[in-house]
């Protein structure tokens, strides 16, 4: 019987292999073709290029068709090495950082563990290397002193490279506003919408006007998607509202710089998104799938024309996609429109000091390759190789003109206003495949290189209004602008409106961890408050909505969220104190 | 006994192949539904599909084709489930025999010993820490050594064993023969119906298993088929993902990335290569574990 | 019956057996019983990165904080208790089918039935939630059949139901596992000698007293060991299901131990409280298996385990 089972059980491997064999023989085939196609990928075996491994939290495509790209390729030409990319989730960090053990070079620690890694001795000192192998890093000066002082469990070395500093741009449109269906809110003459009142009495009117949708079935004013907790529901009325989440539990108002509790107080983002949907849900705006979507059913409402508004730009993309690939000239898509009064923040020009909150490179302490590993860091803090990975080749894709103005060339506006094979073998910053690779960059793409112009060409006025989609230059024709931002940041000018630029990032670093105690606070509140959802979005009336909020900020203090905000004031004062003593101390304005 | 079809048999002949059938139906039509739906083209399918292919593609299928190092995998796959299969069903079996032995010293401590390890685990770090201390991380023996005894699997033979008679091992035992001689020449084939169910249940989760890859193994030749889906899964959700985290870079990126692949149809196509292997090894198993079913013409 | 029989005569030991055994029993206790030394960190404030030795000994603070947790507990364990229930309820289902497809005289039909109804093990929640959401949704299939055939005259969701859920989850359970837990009661059946059924025909047995009188006590052993091993599970009613299922209509409903400890303990990366949470319910759990086992006991004369 024995050797029966076995006999069997080789027959049944020789038959799973028979059945998938074809995929087998297609794939060597397939990466022979990516090695032929790669620069340096057949140098692996040769022991005098060192290959550096960067963990990153998933964000690379798995897709390898075209590894190693264009930008890649040039890469490991310029620093003599061969570059891959493992992925390490959070959980393998966790491993990492109790076992010491680890498969890469490079890795970003993320979810505020840089005292971790400090504390189990994972991380190399940059400040040994700086000088041979990282003058660019040693350029950032303001904002290794910051990583200096807050992410080095004191001890003032530099252990972390910090990234994305610099304003932050957001090219043609924003997604905050009150996002509509363009065409038919044309067909209403665009009329303006200063409140939410005006916005949803204008998704009504289009859903009126137009009361099925491509697939006959009904039209609603907005859709939603759950599953993420509280962010889905408040995340536009935050933005809208010159928010920023900072500390559990404790959000600050960009306007006037004031600070107030994100559950309890009548201002919070919670409440005012609340105190919205309701007043939709009760004009029979939302889709009475409300509660139960995940963003792929969204989606597939989506794709059927169903909505005339939307809460984010980005959930109702995949309309505008669509219809653009069946009629180049169609205006069947959605787009934010800002009160024509003003008063709405949106989400650019924020301009960290020390990069983006919560993303820290560390070359591993055990990496046998450290110099390199250093040098890969570097690589991305040079302003030529930024410029690279944000606009393309010098020459190919953009050439400076006779006074020394860098232009994009019509290959590069070409490449980075499209999407497939070419732009992925290319692999800048549109591409899927290397995409992710501006969390490596020192600087945003809105910072300027040293010949006066942003690193990301393709952010110039000039590039922006060129690279406009036939929706995006009907809406900048009506509201005679060159781009649909344009029109928010004519009301920032003004004074009207404000976007983002004293976001204080920068004092994330400072925080860093919020003690156990406080976050367990704060998913229970959170979790309570997301089960009063569909009670207050479905209160019939505003008496009925009111005493049901009664009852749950009765309940959120119960749960300790007055303990909770103390807290977090407290350790947001004290953050801010302390990075105002250390931008002193340093003279960082 | 031919003759003796009654009305109320009749009856229950009837009602019994129709619920059959309309269970057959809940759970075919979802077959269905994920096999269309993988071989759908990505973009049209977002809008849903019901019972034919909406625009034919096999794109889903071609990027998992291109994925590197699938043959690698697909082969370390096939090996660890061979090698995990035949090695945990001959210490389970053998070892639920063992246990169905009264003679057998301390055996009450050592059954409990076993059945306790279901409810007892030492969470993920611990459970890292061990392996690597065994040297086992970055080893195909990761994928072998901890699963080789189950409890469940021992439980299962130990229960089925003891319903077997207990004549035919006497006789061996009055001949001489040893512990380990009378399960393979007696019990074992009497068995076959359980040792098809745990060979069934242990192929089953040693080909779908991906946690083990994921967390102790990133030597990219041992990688398994399973885990090489999951990480391309990951990747055409992180999109996703990041947005809904409110990443701003994703946000920049959302205008130009191409959609050609939607995570929901990856996953249809992960489970429709998930499952035709299973299938087609199934009747094999199927034979000895439904022997009842197959029986069932004869006994009427 | 022979196991009854051999139970009387108690036969000396054979320590061959235990030489057998002891090499496998080695695997149990290297990759089993080694790595429960990781339950100390409950009783520390255990960062990943750091010595237990640097830590902070908090002693019983995190299981204090557990039994003390009136905010979610009573939900959690009113949600965790009628799930378990309902799971218990379900456990003859599978015999029940089993029987059921040994009933069938064609073959090919039985063989048929038995494969395709192992398919939904197979899927995972994620793709369930999209197959319910395209079935049950406000303009899913059900509704839209329904509505024109004047059933109803407004469409209903079952998905966001906060009364329906327990049942709804109920249905959804039983359709992902009957077939594929019944896979053991079909090896059971095969077990069973055919001489049995023979004997039974001769002494003019018609197939509902042979079903009674030889296949149900046949299987009733491994249901039994089955339904004692699963009371063991009681608080572990699982994860992915009630989490991909979760949606704020649903969401008190659906809280499980299990999710709870994901949101309080993994997501907030406090490894330390979920060790403490894990280690109570492997306690209740072995209190639960063996007080089972006990009763058991007294009840049949044998135990279980």
């Amino acid at each position: 019987m024995k050797k029966r089972a076995v006999t069997f059980l080789l027959l049944a491997a020789m038959a799973v292999t028979m059945a998938t064999g074809c995929s087998q023989g297609q794939d060597s085939s397939g990466s022979s073709s990516t090695a032929s196609s790669g620069a340096a990928s057949g140098a692996t075996d040769d022991g005098s290029v060192p290959t550096i491994t960067i963990a990153d939290s998933g964000k690379s495509s798995q897709d390898m068709t075209y590894w190693p790209t264009d930008f890649v390729a040039k890469m490991e030409e310029d620093l003599g090495i061969k570059l891959e990319v493992v992925e390490l989730s959070s959980e393998q960090f966790d491993l990492f950082l109790a076992s010491g053990d680890a498969n890469f070079d490079i890795a970003n620690c993320t979810s505020y563990r840089e005292s971790q890694v400090l504390n189990a001795n994972l991380a190399v000192n940059l400040d040994d290397y700086l000088e041979e192998y990282g003058q660019n890093i040693a350029k950032y000066e303001d904002r290794n002193n910051l990583t200096r002082e807050f992410l080095s469990n004191g001890t003032g070395n530099l252990y972390f490279k910090r990234i994305q500093t610099g304003p932050e741009i957001v090219g043609a449109e924003s997604w905050g506003g009150y996002v509509v269906r363009w065409d038919w809110y044309k067909e209403l003459g665009c009329p303006a919408m200063n409140n939410d009142d005006e916005y949803l009495s204008v998704l009504q009117q289009m859903v009126e006007a137009h009361p099925t949708n491509d697939a006959g079935g009904a039209t609603y004013g907005l859709g939603q998607y759950v599953g993420t907790g509280l962010w889905s529901w408040t995340v536009t009325k935050g933005m809208q509202l010159g928010y920023v989440d900072l500390v559990a539990g404790l959000q600050l108002d960009l306007n006037d710089n004031t600070i107030h509790n994100a559950y309890t107080d009548d201002e919070a983002s919670f409440w005012q998104a609340m105190e919205f949907f309701n007043k939709a849900y009760n004009m029979g705006l939302c889709d009475p799938d409300f509660f139960i979507m995940k963003s792929d059913d969204l989606t597939q409402k989506v794709v059927q024309g169903t909505y005339a508004g939307a809460i984010r730009t980005w959930d109702v993309a995949d309309y505008y996609t669509q219809e653009y690939a069946k009629d180049p000239n169609t205006l069947k898509g959605y787009i934010s429109v800002f009160p024509e009064e003003g008063g709405m923040s949106a989400n650019y020009n924020s301009n960290p000091i020390a990069g983006w909150e919560n993303n820290s490179y560390f070359v591993f302490s055990g990496s046998d390759n450290i110099e390199k590993a250093v040098s890969a860091l570097d690589y991305f803090d040079n302003e030529d190789n930024m410029r690279a990975y944000y606009s393309g080749f010098e020459g190919t894709h953009w050439e400076y003109d006779e006074n020394g103005v860098p232009h994009l060339t019509d290959a590069g506006k070409e490449l980075f206003s499209s999407s497939g094979d070419a732009v992925d073998q290319a692999g800048f910053l549109n591409s899927t495949t290397g995409g992710w690779m501006n969390y490596l960059c020192g600087s945003s793409g809105g910072s300027l290189h040293s010949d006066g112009q942003p690193l990301n060409l393709t952010l110039s006025d000039e590039a922006i209004s060129e690279t406009l989609n036939p929706l995006q230059k009907d809406y900048s024709e009506y509201y005679g602008v060159d781009y649909p931002l344009q029109v928010h940041e004519k009301q920032v000018e003004e004074g009207i409106a404000i976007d983002r630029s004293n976001d204080p990032k920068d004092l994330y670093m400072v925080l860093t961890e919020t003690p156990e105690e406080m976050a367990t606070r704060k998913t229970q509140i959170e979790t309570l408050l997301e089960g009063y959802i569909p009670d207050l979005v479905m209160a019939a009336s505003e008496d009925e909505f009111n005493s049901i909020k009664a009852q749950v900020i009765e309940e959120c203090k119960a749960a300790g969220s007055d303990e909770l905000y103390e807290w977090a004031q407290g350790a947001y004062e004290d953050a801010a104190a302390k990075l105002e003593a250390a931008k002193e101390k340093y003279g960082i304005e | 006994m031919v003759g003796k079809i009654t009305a109320s048999r009749v009856v229950f002949n009837v009602i019994n192949y129709i619920v059959l059938g309309i269970l057959a139906i809940a759970c075919l039509y979802p077959f269905w539904y994920i096999f269309i739906y993988s071989l759908s083209d990505p973009v049209q399918a977002r809008s849903g599909v019901t019972f034919w292919f909406k625009g034919f593609s096999l794109s889903n299928f071609e990027k998992v084709i291109q994925l590197n190092g699938i043959g690698m995998s697909l082969f370390i796959s096939v090996a660890r489930t061979v090698i995990g299969t035949v090695a945990s069903v001959f210490a389970c079996s053998f070892m639920g025999y063992l246990f169905s032995k009264n003679q057998m010293p301390c055996r009450k401590f050592l059954y409990r010993m076993l059945v306790i390890t279901m409810y007892v685990s030492g969470g993920l770090i611990p459970t890292y820490l061990t392996i690597s201390a065994y040297h086992l991380t970055n080893t195909f023996w990761v994928y072998i050594l901890p699963g080789v005894v189950s409890a469940y699997n021992i439980i299962l033979v130990k229960t089925f064993v003891e319903q077997l008679p207990g004549s035919l091992e006497e006789s061996a035992i009055l001949d001489g023969a040893g512990f380990f001689t009378i399960y393979s020449r007696i019990i074992l084939p009497l068995s076959k119906p359980i040792v098809a169910t745990i060979a069934t249940f242990t192929a089953v989760g040693q080909w779908n298993s991906y946690m083990d890859n994921y967390l102790y193994v990133n030597e990219s030749s041992l990688n398994t088929l399973q885990y090489l889906l999951y990480k391309f899964l990951n990747s055409t959700q992180e999109l996703t993902k990041l947005l809904q985290q409110g990443d701003t870079s994703a946000i920049h990126q959302m205008g130009t990335a191409s959609q050609t692949l939607t995570p929901i149809g990856v996953r249809m196509t992960i489970t429709v290569i998930t499952v035709i292997p299973i299938f087609l090894v199934y009747p094999f198993m199927q034979k000895y574990f439904a022997k009842g079913i197959m029986l069932g013409a004869v006994k009427g | 019956m022979q196991r009854a029989a051999s139970h009387k005569h108690k036969e000396k030991k054979d320590y061959r057996l235990l030489l057998w055994v002891l090499p496998f029993m080695v695997f149990v206790l290297l990759f089993n019983y080694v790595p429960l030394f990781g339950w100390s960190i409950a009783f520390f404030q255990y960062q990943p990165g750091s010595m237990l030795s640097a830590d902070t000994f908090v002693g019983l603070k995190y299981f204090q904080q557990f039994f003390t947790d009136t905010i979610d507990m009573w939900r959690v364990i009113k949600n965790t208790l009628i799930f378990a229930c309902l799971n218990l309820l379900i456990t003859p289902l599978p015999v029940v089918f089993a029987i059921m497809l040994n009933e069938v005289r064609h073959r090919s039909y039985a063989k048929f039935v038995q494969s395709i109804t192992t398919f939904p093990n197979f899927i995972s929640w994620v793709i369930v939630y999209s197959l319910a959401f395209s079935l049950f949704s406000t303009d899913g299939v059900i509704n839209t059949i329904l509505m024109n055939l004047g059933i109803i005259d407004r469409a209903t969701n079952v998905l966001s139901d906060a009364d329906a859920v327990y049942w709804f989850q109920m249905c959804l359970n039983i359709w992902k596992s009957l077939g594929w837990n019944s896979i053991v009661y079909l090896a059971a059946i095969s077990g069973i000698s055919q001489e049995l059924y023979e004997a039974a025909a001769v002494d003019g047995a018609g197939r509902f007293r042979q079903i009674l009188h030889i296949t149900v006590p046949g299987i009733a052993e491994t249901f039994v060991v089955l339904l004692l091993l699963s009371i063991g599970n009681f608080f572990s009613v699982g994860f992915d299901q009630y989490f991909i299922f979760q949606n704020p209509v649903t969401l008190k409903n659906l809280e499980v131990l299990d999710l709870y400890v994901y949101r309080l303990g993994l997501v907030n990366q406090s490894y330390s409280y979920s060790t403490a949470i894990g280690m109570v319910k492997s306690v209740i759990s072995l209190v639960m298996i063996f007080g089972a086992n006990q009763l058991a006991k007294k009840i049949r004369g044998s135990a279980i385990i």
